[in-house]
């Protein structure tokens, strides 16, 4: 069978040939589509390593006295029954922070600086209190026990917190609380527990992190306050009520409460900051529109094929062909058209990849915002898996919409008579 | 002898439904992708209310200074310039016929009459800003750049603002509290589409905070209009080159002066507009070239169909020119056809998902102002003019090349095919 549809096939390439090259142009722009809509459902996919779901961030501002406001606000959630705990931190240490500060790190070392071993920090300062407390109210899991990290009873500003990868890259091991790092001052730390890797970033790879505690009683700038609510608490009525209740109460003078924004809301914020949510729009949208040409080419080129070919199709269903027999063969055409014609476009596929690389959807995100240096454990990073498995993606959206395509010209033919084609 | 064509095109059109069918929707498609690509870098790029300057402006947004410490490292200010600098490079650079500065930041605004709060995003800019951009003023004039320069405690609003705080839009005169401190309403502006980046914002008050006037680093971004762009940008290099040459040579400075349309795309200064928009042409491109592959392949089916036609009309002396532009009239009906519903779909398309899709192509979105798409975004004759060039581009490129590969056959074998 297969070499008879070989030979249909050659017999037509006048026509077939139109097709070819459009199924061959609408391969290599579906890979391109599917390789960043491939990385992007990667990334979104890696463990968050802390639930955001009943978290929440208080939108509120009291110009130059915000300190005081938040520490307000944290001894009133401290008697609210419906909050589990609550913690201030500088506001870039929300899901998809709009920024972070970037820090040396090294084990304590009395050697000149240029002998040090210094390694990379994302650094944010948390206030580490009775009344903040950051871990349990993100549920950040501790590596130790992995259960959630239980903020150790300390108030001074030398303690840190270190992120699992920061840990590795600092000791290679991730069994160090109780040990000591320094900063770039020279300044040392202990460390207090490590927690596993954040994703601060939706769509991005983890980045070692250190949290720093601060808590010495000087505000530092873009402090914000967010809480946790109990797992038993309903959402929208415990909203209602801070709207009516406890809004007004604090919402006078200079201070300022302007509501309430859970943690789900600032990552949906950020994604379309970033234009991360209209990435996968349009890289979907592409990916449509390849599929929607070949098939338009598939569905179109079959079903005038179909209409030439009635007198053949007739001879066929009069010796014993049946209708199973003639739409297989017909569709059997179409795939093998398109397996050759995603064949010859693999090697400039390959080629693109050579030259320019895999695409990097948050490229236009700032480096400063972003991890650019991918880890390389993943799958979705190594050269040869990604390209293998967004080829076979690609491979398998296009054959089966040119099933489809050449399906239905051919169920259609397959219906008329047997007599009526051959009259015709 | 065209309306004949057309008749002829018209009555095949009837006659054979699902080829037409398949032409208009291929065709369809092709020009509403094609138009919205094109819309949307219009609206990044032309002439849209209230930046009607754009083709001659030059931005100067991201500076940086690299102070040296005592350890041998760097000491790293990223940011854009300062007001000093500003004014150094305008005093100096004599091409410049305007230099709108802006810097952005959020603040709490209470209508102190009915204590009525929201938080927006303010815009503090110099009297310039209002001639570089042109607003609508709807009541009142703006702050002049004397005002911005005596620190003026004036604000203007947009009505957007207007409506929110006070329900009206006569409100000058009337005060507005910004962070705690009162300011009198100047003016009152139509407020310009999110879509326009940096003019988008409800709120506008003076420069007045003269702290980092004798820095290099600063919070303002400049948007500056002249004639001859390329001479401003010379000008400012020279500027900038001589304030380096007068500082401590361990200390590094980095400023990037760039024509409107780099600065939109995201690129650097060095970029060419060709290198630029090359990047989104291969998605034009794939937008017209494969649903042209597509109708090509219809196209010369229905050729093979028609060779005995073919045939008869050479055998009584057409000329191969003569047929080409019968295919050609006869698909340039259904390719206008198409284009009509491609365009009134990419309009569709563009105004119902303005929000996100004229944001395609941004690194970042503000949401400072909702993405509206105004008339004059879409109905302007560029727009129109290259729908239909993109719609003849479309026809020729389908349509030529398969009447070409039939009309190689000689008149025997075109009689012969359907003998």
């Amino acid at each position: 069978m297969i070499t008879k549809i070989i030979h249909q096939i050659w017999n037509e390439r006048k026509q077939n040939a139109w097709l070819f090259l459009e199924l061959i142009f609408a391969s290599i722009f579906l890979w391109l589509a599917i390789d960043p809509l491939f990385t992007l459902v990667c990334r979104g996919n890696l463990p968050k390593g802390y639930t955001p779901e009943k978290v929440y961030r208080v939108k509120c501002d009291a110009y130059n006295t915000k300190k005081d406001f938040l520490n307000q606000l944290a001894d009133a959630f401290d008697n609210i029954p419906e909050i589990e705990c609550s913690f201030i931190a500088q506001c870039e240490l929300q899901p998809n922070p709009g920024g972070y500060s970037s820090s040396m790190l090294a084990i304590p070392d009395d050697r000149p600086d240029s002998l040090i071993d210094w390694k990379v920090a994302r650094f944010y300062n948390i206030r580490t209190n009775e009344k903040s407390r950051f871990f349990e109210t993100i549920r950040a899991i501790d590596v130790k026990t992995g259960k959630v990290l239980q903020q150790a009873d300390y108030a001074g500003s030398d303690g840190a917190y270190l992120s699992r990868r920061q840990a590795m890259s600092l000791f290679g091991t991730t069994d160090v609380v109780g040990k000591k790092i320094m900063n770039v001052d020279h300044k040392s730390f202990t460390i207090l527990g490590v927690f596993e890797d954040l994703q601060l970033l939706n769509y991005d790879e983890y980045t070692p992190i250190v949290l720093f505690c601060n808590n010495v009683d000087n505000f530092t700038f873009g402090e914000e306050i967010y809480f946790r609510l109990k797992d038993s608490v309903d959402e929208d009525e415990f909203k209602k009520k801070f709207e009516s209740e406890i809004m007004p109460k604090y919402n006078h003078g200079i201070n300022h409460i302007m509501g309430l924004q859970s943690y789900m809301e600032c990552i949906d914020k950020h994604d379309k900051q970033y234009n991360i949510t209209n990435k996968y729009r349009l890289y979907a949208g592409l990916a449509g529109f390849a599929l929607f040409c070949a098939f338009m080419g598939v569905f179109s080129a079959f079903w005038i094929r179909t209409n030439n070919r009635r007198r053949d199709i007739g001879i066929m269903r009069s010796v014993g062909a049946t209708k199973r027999r003639v739409c297989m063969q017909l569709v059997a055409e179409a795939v093998i058209l398109v397996t050759v014609a995603f064949v010859v476009s693999m090697p400039l596929i390959a080629h693109y990849i050579t030259v320019e690389g895999f695409a990097e959807p948050l490229a236009k995100v700032p480096t400063w915002i972003h991890n650019d240096t991918p880890d390389q454990s993943y799958l979705h990073n190594r050269v040869v898996p990604h390209f293998a498995i967004v080829t076979a993606i690609a491979y398998i959206c296009i054959s089966a919409i040119a099933i489809v395509g050449a399906l239905l010209p051919a169920i259609r033919i397959t219906r008329s008579l047997p007599a009526d084609a051959l009259r015709e | 002898m065209k309306n004949l064509f057309l008749r002829q095109a018209w009555t095949m059109m009837k006659q054979h439904r699902l080829f037409t069918g398949m032409y208009l929707i291929g065709t369809a498609v092709s020009i509403a992708l094609a138009m919205t690509l094109f819309i949307i870098f219009y609206i990044k790029l032309g002439p849209v209310y209230p930046e009607y300057n754009r083709h001659r402006m030059v931005v100067i947004e991201n500076a940086s200074h690299k102070i040296k410490n005592q350890r041998g490292g760097y000491l790293i200010r990223n940011s854009n310039i300062s007001r000093g600098f500003a004014k150094l490079i305008k005093d100096e650079a004599k091409s410049i016929e305007r230099m709108a500065l802006q810097s952005r930041g959020k603040c709490t605004v209470v209508n102190t009459d009915n204590n009525k709060k929201t938080t927006e995003y303010l815009n503090i800019v110099n009297g310039d800003f209002w001639q570089v951009f042109d607003y609508k003023f709807v009541e009142g004039h703006p702050f002049s750049e004397q005002q911005s320069e005596s620190a003026e405690r004036v604000v203007v609003i947009s009505t957007t603002l207007a409506q929110k705080l006070f329900a009206e839009t006569k409100v000058v005169g009337k005060a507005l509290n910004l962070d705690g401190v009162n300011y009198k309403i100047t003016a009152v502006v139509e407020p310009a589409s999110g879509c326009t980046p940096i003019t988008e914002g409800n709120l506008w008050r003076p420069i007045f905070w003269r702290s980092d006037d004798n820095e290099f680093v600063g919070t303002y971004k400049a948007y500056i209009i002249g004639d001859e762009t390329e001479k401003i940008k010379a000008e400012i290099d020279d500027v900038f080159n001589r304030y380096v040459q007068a500082q401590p040579k361990e200390n590094i400075y980095t400023m990037e002066v760039e024509d409107y349309w780099q600065n939109a795309l995201d690129c650097d200064g060095e970029t060419t507009l060709l290198d630029a928009i090359g990047k989104y042409l291969y998605i034009l491109l794939a937008f017209l070239f494969i649903p042209a592959l597509n109708l090509s392949g219809m196209i010369s089916s229905r050729m093979e169909s028609r060779l005995d036609e073919i045939g008869v009309r050479k055998a009584y002396g057409a000329t191969n020119r003569q047929i080409i532009s019968q295919v050609l009239w006869e698909n340039l009906l259904l390719t206008i056809m198409g284009t009509i519903i491609g365009l009134i779909l990419a309009y569709v398309v563009v105004i119902t998902g303005s929000s996100w899709i004229t944001a395609f192509f941004d690194a970042r979105i503000n949401e400072v102002t909702p993405r509206e798409i105004n008339a004059d975004m879409l109905l302007n004759p560029t727009v129109i003019i290259c729908t239909l060039a993109l719609s003849l581009l479309l026809n020729i490129s389908s349509a030529l090349l398969p009447t070409l590969i039939a009309l190689k056959k000689d008149i025997v074998q075109s009689l012969y095919q359907r003998r």
